[in-house]
């Protein structure tokens, strides 16, 4: 049990970052589900300049970087230039694809290293405390970051005049505009920081999780943090417990796969996505999104 | 509160030799004339497409003039530098036609999120307690905790105002601000602006309501086509003179002549309907009424009383829950393809909603009613798109809608013109009934009086037409009998009732 629950907080870290990144974009009234790409591009750079350094750290602002470009490419187009925001992130996340392959394939010729990850770093006396130590205070700096992000938005959505404005903007764009925001500034921003959130939740990946980086292996977890997102009904506390459940599904998939030796391990791997699918249809009917969420802002066009 | 030490301002606002062109060579303003004074209430009035809207938005700093200077608080501007902030900056407040408040969001919020002056942190009490001064120095009665999407519509443009005045406005803009009140807030709307005036703000009220413009005016300017016709003291002016500078024509009174009763069987009964609402307030509960052929019952009440869902039962995308639906005697299913078989038509009161569709041509549109069984434009699911634009064509003719291209999309006409095409399709097929919902909302008088002009003639030539409406004024003047929808249920309006009486009915007032 201490064990499921420590994996479950565990694999539920990359998510809550990303989640909680793609959040304050959302609440600004941007989808960017070039997330996945991103998430990639951050999961590459990490380990490629931690291979490179020897740093992990390094490797952490390496994968920030990344996810901030990978941002600047979504912001220009989606929101200066105004393209439709999922066709533009399914660009993004297509030549992230792309790109992080060739990357790898000219980097390491089909034979990585092994990157230098970031070592648990369990917190004295609570990483012994029954049933919740391991999971919550014998971690690596990432789940300790990801829980101190989802304080950090929290307040900022409710309690800073930033977080107020950027739910405005997301809210009503028109009304903001009108109230002298630069409806365009917040959302590039927002797009900027959420982005190089989903970098580092990439690097969590090859940093932590594992060590080395394989083609396209975020597998669909940017879009789990999409999902996570609407599940968590755009809070963030919400989001919280939403990456917990997946974590938790997703943990739970380990265990029976190593256990059921008939079923064909891929019907383990649908399992969290399932699970997700059935929850947000059930339980994401009554969730209200952003009300200009996906929508480009756009003064009126002339009228009389 | 600390006290402007230097002379107050002779004039909030001067515009002068506005101009504007979305397209060259049309100009939408053509050097234009403003002049706004410090504690006036300044009515700009015009039809759609006059242009008024146009130049608040540059005097809001949304749209940069082509030609013009401006003058705010007897200070030039440089056009070049003018933002919607830097307008709010140099006081000008905008309450938009469309409420611009977040609807999502509570009143303190909306209040807070826009002040230049927020800091890092949003402290909810210290919001709330700044609100509730704003809101007992200038006298403005809202709900300060609730959200925007559930306070009524009055409660929300005093919201609005409230938010102006927090950023220090000294002219108030307000954009046609009574299309969504009822009388009764109206006149409380009236009593604050003066008070406001009284208190050396100015206020710019758009409208194109003759009657209001002589309730709360000073001054009015009258634009027409892009061009300001007059500027004059509101008591220099009647209502029929003002409306002969905004038309450049005469607009003769209605003419409704009496009518005989019907002894044929009744063109629409409803019979004991009842119907989910949106909202508690909202559900039908026992409708029943009769209209004869020839007739216009009008049926008034304030929004969100159940007049969304009566309309939708009877144009067949509501399901009651009980009741009927007779049309011409005969029990109908109420579905909207049995409906429109039998002989209802339906004129739709969200016009670009469900009864247009804005990206779509005049030929489209013009079509798509029929687009199941209608012969003339579809033999065995292909399209006749050469009959279509004739018909189109046709109706835009006859009905003077401008322009009479059949390959316009709707999103390219006015909202006058738009809602011509609207009536001339439902009243095509020679419907017995006609169901009207607030058929002239936001159109300007020329427009407004087309519609009212084609419903009297339906009635003239034996049709049946149900009007939906809030607008009392247009109830009072078309209707034969009058009853009132209030609180999903129908409430008995005597003969002969005047405004005031109605409005008790409406507020369910009434002695009972």
């Amino acid at each position: 049990m201490e064990a499921l629950l420590e994996a479950s907080v565990r694999l539920a870290a990359p998510l809550l970052i990303a989640a909680l990144g793609e959040l304050w974009v959302e609440r600004s009234g941007v989808v960017n589900i070039g997330i996945e790409g991103t998430m990639l591009s951050g999961a590459f750079a990490g380990f490629a300049a931690a291979v490179a350094t020897g740093s992990p750290a390094v490797g952490l602002v390496a994968a920030a970087a990344a996810g901030c470009g990978v941002g600047i490419l979504f912001a220009t187009f989606a929101v200066v230039r105004k393209l439709d925001q999922i066709v533009v992130g399914m660009a993004v996340n297509l030549i992230a694809l792309g790109a992080t392959g060739l990357g790898a394939r000219a980097l390491y010729a089909g034979n990585p290293p092994a990157a230098p990850t970031l070592a648990a770093l369990p917190v004295p006396g609570l990483a012994e405390l029954p049933l919740l130590g391991p999971a919550l205070f014998a971690q690596t700096p990432f789940v300790y970051a990801a829980l101190g992000l989802a304080v950090v938005v929290g307040l900022g959505l409710s309690r800073t005049g930033a977080g107020l404005r950027l739910r405005a903007v997301g809210e009503s764009a028109r009304a903001a505009d009108a109230e002298g925001i630069a409806v365009d500034r917040v959302r590039f921003r927002a797009v900027i920081a959420g982005s190089a959130l989903a970098g580092v939740a990439g690097a969590v990946l090859t940093l932590s999780h594992s060590d080395v980086f394989t083609e396209g292996m975020t597998a669909g977890r940017g879009f789990i943090a999409l999902a996570v997102v609407i599940f968590g009904r755009w809070s963030a506390g919400g989001v919280v417990g939403a990456a917990l459940f997946f974590g938790a599904a997703t943990a739970l998939q380990f265990r029976l796969q190593a256990r059921g030796a008939e079923i064909p391990y891929p019907v383990f791997l649908m399992f969290p996505y399932l699970v997700t699918l059935t929850v947000l249809a059930v339980a994401g009917g009554r969730a209200r999104a952003p009300a200009d969420l996906g929508r480009p802002y756009r003064r009126e066009a002339p009228a009389g | 509160m600390p006290q402007a030490t230097s002379r107050p301002a002779a004039y909030a606002a001067r515009l002068h030799g506005v101009s504007k062109a979305f397209v060259p060579r049309r100009p939408v303003l053509d050097g234009v004339d403003l002049a706004v004074r410090a504690g006036e209430i300044h009515a700009l009035l015009g039809e759609n497409g006059a242009g008024k809207s146009t130049l608040m938005k540059i005097l809001v700093g949304l749209l940069r003039p082509d030609a013009g200077s401006i003058s705010l608080a007897d200070a030039p501007v440089d056009l070049d530098r003018f933002t919607p902030a830097e307008a709010v900056r140099r006081g000008i407040g905008m309450v938009h036609q469309v409420s611009a408040l977040v609807p999502a969001m509570t009143v303190v919020e909306n209040l807070a999120f826009g002040d230049a002056r927020a800091g890092l942190w949003f402290h909810p009490r210290r919001a709330r307690r700044a609100a509730e001064r704003l809101a007992a120095r200038f006298q403005l009665e809202v709900s300060l905790d609730r959200r925007v999407e559930d306070l009524a519509m009055g409660e929300r443009q005093r919201a609005e105002i409230l938010r102006a005045l927090g950023r220090g406005a000294r002219l108030l803009i307000l954009d046609e601000p009574t299309s969504v009140l009822t009388p009764r807030e109206a006149e409380a709307l009236f009593a604050s602006l003066r008070g406001l005036r009284d208190a050396g703000r100015a206020v710019i009220f758009i409208s194109h309501k003759l009657s209001e413009v002589e309730a709360v005016a000073d001054r009015v300017t009258i634009l027409r086509q892009g061009k300001a016709t007059a500027s004059l003291s509101a008591r220099e002016a009647d209502a029929r003179e003002l409306g002969r500078l905004m038309l450049g024509r005469d607009v003769p009174p209605l003419e409704r002549p009496a009518r005989t009763p019907s002894v044929a069987a009744p063109a629409l009964e409803i019979r004991g309907l009842c119907a989910p609402g949106l909202s508690e307030a909202s559900r039908l509960r026992e409708i029943d009424l009769r209209l004869d052929p020839g007739e216009i019952l009008g049926i008034v009440g304030i929004d969100g009383n159940g007049q969304r869902e009566l309309e939708e039962v009877l144009a067949g995308v509501r399901r009651p829950t009980r009741g009927d639906v007779c049309v011409g005697g005969r029990r109908i299913a109420p579905r909207p393809r049995a409906l429109r078989a039998a002989g209802l038509a339906h004129l739709s009161g969200d016009r670009d909603g469900a009864g247009l569709i804005s990206a779509f041509t005049l030929a489209e549109n013009w079509i798509l009613k029929g687009s199941h069984d209608d012969r003339r434009f579809f033999r065995r699911g292909w399209l006749d798109r050469a009959a279509a634009r004739r018909a189109a064509r046709a109706a835009a003719e006859r009905f003077g809608i401008v322009p009479a291209d059949p390959d316009a999309p709707i999103a390219s006409l006015s909202g006058g013109n738009a809602q011509k095409l609207a009536v001339a399709r439902e009243l095509d097929g020679d419907p017995s009934v006609l169901v009207a919902v607030n058929p002239t909302r936001g159109l300007d008088v020329g427009s407004a009086r087309f519609v009212h002009d084609e419903l009297l003639a339906r009635r003239r030539s034996g049709g049946a037409v149900l009007l939906i409406s809030t607008d009392l004024d247009e109830v009072l003047a078309l209707s034969d009998r009058i009853t009132a929808l209030v609180r999903g249920a129908l409430a008995a309006v005597p003969p002969g009732s005047d405004r005031a009486a109605i409005g008790a009915i409406l507020l369910g007032e009434a002695a009972a």
